[in-house]
């Protein structure tokens, strides 16, 4: 629970920062403004996954697909019904007339996703560890050949596109604070402190009167209504959703941040998230080639990858739990000399 | 035996057995608990005695026979329903959560009867709040009672073993049973560790109203603490009776007792 003082703090930064959001809105170019959207999803994307995988330790490889779910519920919802008669005339009627807005359609992206949670997580969360992890990596195969296959609802193999450019700044990062706030409440409850402990010992969690399979199904549920969304805010910043957007790839990628970042740890997505959309960035101009001094540096394709895939390497070697391990980040630091001077006093 | 006739009967066992594949680990075992009672479950390695107390906490349901608690028919119940209904146990060898702070062990624990919802929890409602810091104090409490307050704030696992084993019992207790399964408290402890446990036990027991089963190799705890004992050899109860008559107990002897007390 905050204290007063911290509530005061987080909401002078939520000020800063989103103020911040806004001068950076008005000044920077298109390609940098889509980066920090880019980061915003993956921070939605990587939080909620590190509820189910980190904190419930429910190890789902599922989430680019419940990202698809909501992309794609979200895009056919959106469009506007101009539109729609001519990119999905094949739609069922009662789809096909209705346009409904953007934050509606994200919430049902998001709770159709929860719902997929729901149906297949009765059968799969009995399983454990990799059992787990391949039937979730199954699920995601299924939406996809499901996808592909329905085209007359989702325009198969070759995908939606034209989607109207909904997703900015705001959109997004209004999400991750809603986001963020949702998993720590979670978090700091009963139901996460039921999640925590069935990470630790399902079976001793049992024992003390702790429903595994509902508590199971919470995280799962929740992490997939916010990939949902998270998958809804993607499709309209690109304006496409196809099928081969939502593979086993872009999951990986979703697991390889959380780790990084540290799985048990709300703190951790940010930073895993954060660090793995920019870095990648930033390694990509590697590949262009450069000329220096008349000396022509030939375009070393792959070479991010390479250096990528070195550094993930070298994060799980020294920081097997990833950067912040199970930290949280808190305003203690600026208290710090407020309770020395407490404790000087009490001496 | 007068207690046995004053206090009505909490927990009644009628001929579980439990088979694995080839294996009878327990076969018709029985037991009529009275309220407040302590008795004590004793007999060689692999003689079944962890695994009743499996079947009593519905860790597996057994193959045969009935499990009635405080007159209900429980027999087959998921764990989480029966904690709920008042059996508490700790394990053989020592399942705390381990990355989670010794409070939150017992908060975790505490947390059983718990009523705000999720749309409370997510708003940190009033009620949230108030039930919140409630489970807190009772956790304390718990912690209080057996003497471990001062460690709250450390991880389970940095702690000492005999620290361990008492925060499992903290963590048991905090779920309010009515009857407590103890396997192996005094395991690894030392005499004077062992001695300290035994008078924590009784005053537990006293404290909360308990009825307890003690599994327990340790002789002098289990002499000391039971008023009843049963034996347990291959699965078959080999000898019922006071701390007295087992000791004195040839057939107990020879399977039991004339190894422990030789080694003790
Ligand atoms: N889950 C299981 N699957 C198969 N066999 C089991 C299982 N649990 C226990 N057993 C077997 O049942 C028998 C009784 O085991 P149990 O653990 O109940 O003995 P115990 O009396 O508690 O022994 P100890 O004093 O060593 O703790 C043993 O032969 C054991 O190997
Ligand atoms: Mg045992």
């Amino acid at each position: 629970m905050l204290s007063r003082r911290d509530k005061l703090y987080t909401g002078i930064a939520l000020i800063i920062f989103l103020g911040l959001l806004g001068i950076l809105n008005n000044t920077l170019s298109g390609y940098h403004m889509r980066l920090i959207n880019l980061i915003g999803i993956n921070i939605i994307l990587v939080v909620s996954l590190n509820l189910t995988n980190g904190f419930c330790g429910v190890f789902s490889l599922g989430h680019a697909g419940f990202m698809a779910v909501g992309a794609y519920v979200s895009a056919i919802l959106a469009l506007p019904l101009t539109k729609k008669a001519l990119v999905l005339p094949e739609l069922p009627t009662w789809l096909g007339s209705i346009e409904v807005n953007f934050l509606l359609s994200l919430i049902i992206g998001g709770l159709v996703a929860a719902f997929f949670a729901l149906l297949i997580g009765y059968p799969v969360l009995r399983l454990s560890g990799h059992y787990l992890a391949v039937a979730t990596l199954g699920f995601l195969i299924i939406i996809q050949v499901l996808i592909t296959q329905l085209s007359h609802i989702t325009r198969g193999a070759r995908g939606i596109n034209g989607l109207i450019s909904y997703t900015n700044v705001w959109w997004v990062w209004g999400t991750v604070i809603v986001t963020i706030y949702a998993v720590w409440r979670i978090v700091n409850s009963s139901y996460g402190r039921g999640m925590l402990a069935i990470r630790e010992d399902d079976l001793a969690a049992e024992s003390l009167g702790i429903n595994l399979t509902s508590h199971k199904l919470l995280a799962f549920c929740v992490g997939a209504f916010f990939a949902g969304v998270g998958g809804a805010l993607w499709g309209h910043l690109i304006t496409v959703v196809n099928p081969l957007s939502f593979d086993s790839n872009r999951t990986f990628n979703l697991v390889v941040m959380s780790v990084v970042g540290g799985m048990g740890s709300i703190t951790g997505g940010v930073i895993g998230a954060t660090l793995m959309t920019i870095v990648p960035e930033l390694l990509r101009n590697l590949e262009v080639g450069i000329t220096i001094f008349g000396m022509s540096i030939p375009p070393l394709y792959g070479l991010s990858q390479i250096i990528l895939a070195g550094a993930l390497i070298l994060v799980i070697f020294f920081r097997p739990h990833g950067l912040v391990g199970n930290w949280e980040f808190n305003w203690n630091f600026l208290k710090k000399s407020k309770n020395i001077s407490k404790t000087t006093q009490n001496l | 035996m007068d207690t046995v006739k004053k206090n009505k009967i909490v927990l009644s066992v009628e001929g579980i057995t439990k088979k694995f594949k080839g294996l009878v680990a327990v076969d018709n075992y029985n037991l009529q608990l009275p309220e407040g009672e302590i008795i004590g479950l004793i007999g060689p390695n692999g003689a079944g005695k962890t695994t009743v107390f499996n079947m009593l906490t519905g860790i597996f349901p057994p193959t045969e026979g009935k499990i009635m608690l405080a007159g209900s028919d429980i027999t087959g119940f998921r764990p989480d329903h029966i904690v709920q209904r008042g059996i508490a146990r700790t394990f053989q060898n020592i399942r705390l959560f381990s990355n989670l702070s010794v409070l939150e062990n017992v908060v975790i624990a505490a947390q059983i009867r718990k009523k705000y919802g999720f749309i409370s929890t997510l708003c940190s409602s009033a009620s949230f709040t108030k039930e919140e810091n409630e489970l807190i104090t009772k956790a304390e409490e718990y912690l209080e009672a057996l003497g471990i307050a001062e460690y709250k704030e450390q991880k389970a696992k940095n702690l000492a073993y005999g620290i361990q084993r008492k925060l499992e019992i903290a963590r048991a207790l905090a779920t309010n049973p009515l009857v407590l399964l103890l396997d192996e408290p005094a395991a690894g402890m030392n005499p004077q560790e062992s001695i300290d446990l035994m008078h924590t036990i009784r005053k537990l027991k006293d404290e909360f109203n308990l009825t307890v089963i003690l599994i327990e190799h340790d002789m002098k705890v289990v002499m000391n603490l039971c008023e009843r004992l049963q034996v347990l050899s291959y699965g078959k109860i080999l000898a019922e009776g006071t701390p007295e008559e087992i000791r004195n107990n040839k057939l107990v002897i020879d399977a039991y007792l004339g190894r422990s007390t030789a080694s003790a």
